[in-house]
């Protein structure tokens, strides 16, 4: 470390200090309100869009800068370059989103808009994150791999559409077009795909360094089938203790998915670029061993 | 009467001090011959300071004599000649070799002609080449001339790069091929070395391709950092291991190699965890021929032993 005033591994600390702070914080304003009473409900909502960009944007910064430690033709580079503008995306998705509250805070959203289009956007890079991920895992040379790709986004199309039409006929969807109903439901359907696709990357990885960044997309997947047992009607069928909780968890889950891929990219980017100066890395293996 | 790397001066020793004194004083690897007389030869071989083999060389053909035999020999124009690890190794191996094929080569073409069939044949072996101002030896293995595993003696001291064959008259090189003695430990310590070679290879080969440069970067310095102590000439670097090293034991190379896989395995359990680190290991350890493959196993130089 002699060349560094401040370690990476101090700045690691620090950024996951600081989230850890950031997500209590945003608990806090999410549950207890406070700048409803002191200023109104629109700035205790702006105040929490905010909080929420902030992880967003630290991700995708976080992202960017492991792709960058890649040259263009190595295959990790398309990886985290996916992942990257994954985020991005949906970094852009948030900042939409804050937008739509700011201009429909005292109307209803529209059925579908450019934070939609954002997000779907985002949900296919990460994809294809993924894919090129499982890709280098099990061998490039099998071409029944991007048949598998085409078939899982297939099945989760069709899946996302049997469940629309359950919906519909129903009575979830309200006055909303079938295709409207039909984006509503492809997210958390797109959720569980990459999340399934990540608990798989994270057990193939086990501990290591390199699957943590799929771990924030676990916490996404949480985060979202929480809200669609919500709103599927789940939260009928068990008790008011049990909400809460789920409340909290799916409240806590999203920002946190944000800031554990921030973190886990920010630390693959510093020991990449300053190896084991960086302090992130195990200390080495004692070298005893017995003739 | 055979003499190796004969362009090579020898050492001359205060008569106070015996060769052996002079080899563990250094600990210096080389080798010391002795010409008995008639069509005969001794050699005894030192590896680091320590004695390693003796042999009685008639006809080309090297047999394995006890270091009391070797010093009962006349010292008279004893000659005493310091070699770099990979010589050492080599003349090993050619002391431990049978001649199997002699020719001449008198041109680039020859040469090129001779190397692919080797190649085709996928011939693993010693080479011997000689010719007026040359004489050294080259490892072939798998077909392919091992690119760390050549010593020539020239006028100008040792070289470890094969000489370019020029076309002039009386430069032909005298080339033998030996014939490969699993059972002998020089061979079975090529075996291990080479096998511990493609092995890592294929590991950093595959490793790069999942985690890219800089991590097989950061790997190689740490692998390089962490067995400095040992004092091995061995490096890891664009992807090759680099072993320059002479063991005198199969245990101690074995022993080196295990260092070198814990290092690699450490590594890329912290980096890709221990399931895909188990799963790199094994597909790149059935990439390894079944006779390199048998030598890493009978050493416990598997893939299980190196992933948490």
């Amino acid at each position: 470390m002699s060349n560094l005033k401040i370690s990476p591994l101090h700045i690691v600390q620090t950024v996951a200090a600081a989230s850890f702070l950031l997500l209590g914080f945003i608990l806090w304003v999410y549950f207890s309100q406070p700048f409803s009473d002191s200023l109104s409900p629109f700035w205790n909502d702006k105040v929490l869009d905010v909080a929420m960009f902030l992880p967003a944007l630290g991700a995708a910064v976080a992202g960017t800068l492991l792709t960058r430690q890649f040259s263009k033709g190595e295959v990790p580079y398309r990886i985290w370059q996916a992942f990257a503008i994954g985020l991005w995306f949906w970094t852009a998705g948030e900042i939409a989103g804050a937008v739509n509250d700011f201009l429909y805070w005292d109307t209803t959203y529209p059925p579908f808009g450019v934070s939609d289009v954002l997000w779907l956007c985002g949900y296919f890079s990460l994809g294809f994150s993924l894919y090129y991920q499982f890709r280098l895992v099990y061998g490039a040379g099998n071409r029944n791999r991007k048949r598998i790709y085409l078939g899982i986004v297939a099945v989760a199309l069709l899946v996302a559409a049997g469940l629309t039409s359950l919906a519909d006929r129903a009575g979830l969807g309200g006055e909303n077009a079938w295709i409207i109903l039909f984006v509503t439901v492809l997210y958390p359907v797109l959720d569980a795909t990459l999340g399934n696709a990540s608990i798989w990357l994270s057990i193939l990885f086990g501990r290591g360094q390199w699957s943590r960044p799929w771990w924030g997309l676990i916490l996404f997947a949480l985060a979202d089938s929480i809200d669609a047992f919500y709103w599927l009607g789940g939260y009928d069928l068990v008790p008011v203790a049990a909400q809460t909780v789920l409340n909290y968890i799916s409240v806590a889950a999203y920002p946190a998915s944000y800031m554990v891929a921030g973190l886990a990219l920010l630390a693959n980017y510093f020991i990449l670029h300053y190896g084991r100066e960086s302090g992130l890395m195990k200390a080495p293996a004692k070298m005893k061993f017995d003739k | 009467m055979k003499k190796l790397f004969p362009q090579i001066a020898d050492v001359s020793l205060d008569p106070q001090v015996s060769t052996e004194m002079y080899f563990r004083g250094e600990t210096a690897t080389g080798l010391v011959e002795k010409y008995p007389g008639g069509n005969q030869s001794a050699a005894l071989l030192f590896v680091g300071g320590e004695p390693l083999a003796a042999y009685l060389v008639e006809e080309g053909l090297g047999k394995s004599i006890s270091f009391a035999e070797f010093s009962a020999l006349s010292e008279d124009h004893a000659r005493i000649v310091p070699l770099s690890g990979v010589a050492g190794r080599l003349a090993f191996l050619a002391l431990e070799s049978e001649a199997a094929l002699e020719l001449s080569v008198s041109g680039a073409q020859d040469w090129e002609r001779q190397s692919d069939q080797w190649r085709q044949e996928g011939w693993s072996g010693l080479v011997e080449i000689k010719s007026d101002d040359l004489h050294g030896f080259l490892l072939v293995w798998q077909g392919e001339v091992q690119k760390h595993e050549l010593a020539f003696s020239t006028p100008g001291g040792f070289v470890h790069e094969l000489p370019s064959l020029s076309p002039s008259e009386g430069s032909a090189w005298q080339v033998t091929a030996y014939s490969h003695n699993l059972s002998m430990p020089a061979y079975r310590y090529t075996v291990l070395r080479q096998g511990a070679a493609h092995w890592s290879r294929a590991i950093l080969a595959r490793y790069q391709e999942l985690v890219g440069q800089k991590f097989l970067q950061i790997m190689e310095r740490e692998l390089n950092h962490q067995i400095e102590p040992w004092r091995w000439k061995i490096t890891l670097g664009d992807m090759e291991l680099r072993d320059l090293h002479f063991f005198s034991h199969l245990s101690d190379a074995a022993h080196a190699y295990r260092a070198l896989f814990m290092v690699i395995g450490a590594q890329m359990d912290f980096v890709v965890g221990s399931h895909l680190t188990q799963k790199l290991l094994g597909e790149t350890f059935e990439q390894v021929s079944p006779d390199e493959r048998a030598a890493l196993h009978a050493q416990r130089l598997i893939p299980a032993a190196f992933s948490e």
